[in-house]
């Protein structure tokens, strides 16, 4: 078998990674074993991003995210997340987490438009809200009516 | 040369390599890559196998459907369905990664030219690529942008007005943007400057590495400089930052190659006949013995020292010469011996055109 990093010479070596349960074996020239922590982050940056967590076991409390069901132990391990729920889950380590990688944690730049929709919309049904309240306190019903009609429809949307 | 192989050699060098970009020289492609996901699906690491399944359908349908029309005629390629020797080819012209070429539920977008590619269920959903000829990273960004509007009107993606695009990796949460250039640096290399110069460009939020091999021992003598951070920073502001830094070396290269030149021309003119001799006469070439004289070659014909090659013969025979290549162009399982021999038998080939 030839190694599957180069393709060019024989493969000598053999790695096994269980992650999530999911195994995955990688065959390799002793060269290119030799280098592994280039050739699959998994091996490399992903420890080392890990390694940067402090993690400690005894403290970490059992929590799964419930958007992926990642634990924990995996993110300190693997040093990925999951899904974009983690990002909430373990709020406070992320924020530790991209300090440190990053410097900073606030994004600054481009804005999806699926975002951009959701922040208009956002900003519209509290202005309409705010005059649902209004309008109920003045006891203009047959305009509050209407108003409520309006959030439903916005909300469905 | 025969037809068929001509041929075969035509269609595998991505069209874009074809162009003349500026400061090429020294700057051999300029690349943007945007990490993007979609809402309400986990990152393909954590995602189930019919989940993966369900993104590439989503995607492919919405392709199918023209969501990419509006760049020209553009090309999906699922990962099962293409022969090993494929998925090699696609790695070696970066337009997979070896992580996607092992993944059963990914998928590689790319239009004509292949100056835009998108990789499906890679590390993230999506990984848009551009790629264009020389320094014109501006250019890059403005591309990939443009491609990332368009999945944009077509998916909701994973954001957060806080963190921004949502990654796997932590290392590209924010623009999900990495900016990089591929450039060729034999004159800091042959100089002794350059294990130098590499770290102090990395003290100012750039990573540096070989592009074969490893660390400051490029084979080939070509480095890929990238944007380190991306987040807290515009995709603007780290590409202008990007062109600086690059601008820099191109022109610390260009003066030490002229230093070189002054210092001993007939050692370094020697040098370089010496390589053209050898790419031009071996019967037997490894891999990292074709890099090393290509980028010899090609400072010879930068210096016009060697004027009747076409500076494009490094960019081809880094694509060709790569052992997923040669594999595919001459159809079978070379054993490692026998693909030193072809590769000395198509570097001379395409050194006498």
């Amino acid at each position: 078998m030839l190694c599957q990093n180069c393709g060019e010479r024989e493969a000598k070596v053999s790695i096994t990674q269980i992650v999530n349960n999911k195994k995955t074996e990688i065959h390799l020239c002793p060269q290119c074993a030799q280098q592994s922590g280039h050739i699959d982050p998994v091996f490399g940056l992903h420890k080392m991003l890990a390694s940067m967590m402090d993690w400690n076991p005894e403290k970490s409390q059992a929590k799964t995210c419930p958007g992926c069901g990642l634990t924990e132990q995996e993110l300190h391990q693997n040093g990925r997340f999951g899904c974009e729920q983690c990002y909430e889950t373990w709020a406070p380590l992320v924020e530790k987490i991209l300090s440190r990688v990053q410097g900073r944690t606030t994004h600054t730049g481009k804005v999806p438009r699926s975002a951009g929709e959701k922040v208009k919309k956002e900003r519209e049904l509290g202005e309409l809200r705010r005059q649902l309240e209004q309008a109920v306190a003045e006891e203009r019903f047959e305009e509050a009516a209407q108003l409520r009609d309006k959030i439903r429809e916005l909300e469905k949307q | 040369m025969d037809m068929g192989l001509s041929k075969i050699l035509k269609q595998s060098l991505s069209r874009w390599m074809g162009g003349d970009g500026p400061h090429n020289s020294v700057a051999i492609s300029s690349r943007v890559r945007l990490a993007r996901n979609l809402a309400n699906y986990p990152f393909p690491g954590q995602a189930s196998s019919s989940q993966l399944e369900e993104v590439e359908h989503k995607i492919r349908r919405w392709w199918n459907q023209g969501g990419l029309k509006s760049l020209g005629k553009t090309e999906y390629t699922s990962i099962k369905d293409i022969s090993k020797n494929e998925r090699r080819a696609l790695v070696d012209k970066h337009l997979a990664s070896p992580n996607l070429a092992r993944q059963g539920h990914g998928a590689v977008l790319t239009n004509s030219e292949e100056s835009i590619s998108v990789m499906v269920n890679e590390e993230d959903h999506l990984r848009i690529q551009t790629l264009l000829p020389g320094l014109q990273l501006d250019e890059v960004w403005q591309l990939a942008s443009g491609v990332d509007d368009l999945f944009d009107t077509g998916f909701d993606y994973a954001w957060s007005q806080h963190n921004g695009y949502l990654t796997c990796c932590p290392t590209n949460v924010g623009t999900g943007m990495r900016a990089s250039v591929m450039l060729h640096l034999p004159g800091l290399s042959l100089s002794g400057q350059l294990p130098i110069f590499l770290g102090t460009i990395s003290k100012v939020g750039i990573a540096v590495r070989g592009l074969y091999g490893e660390g400051s021992d490029s084979q080939g003598n070509v480095y890929q400089i990238s944007n380190q951070v991306t987040l807290g920073h515009r995709e603007e502001e780290i590409i202008e930052n990007l062109n600086r830094v690059t601008l820099q070396v191109i022109r610390r290269e260009l003066d030490t190659r002229q230093q070189l030149l002054k210092q001993g021309e007939i050692t370094l003119t020697d040098k370089i006949w010496r390589s053209y001799g050898i790419l031009a006469n071996a019967r037997i070439l490894t891999s990292s013995e074709t890099l090393e004289h290509i980028s010899r070659v090609r400072l010879g014909i930068d210096l016009g020292v060697l004027e009747e090659l076409h500076p494009s013969i490094l960019q081809e025979l880094l694509v060709f010469t790569r052992p997923g290549y040669l594999q595919k162009i001459f159809g079978q399982s070379l054993g490692p011996k026998e693909r030193d021999v072809k590769r000395a038998e198509l570097v001379r080939e395409l050194i006498k055109q």
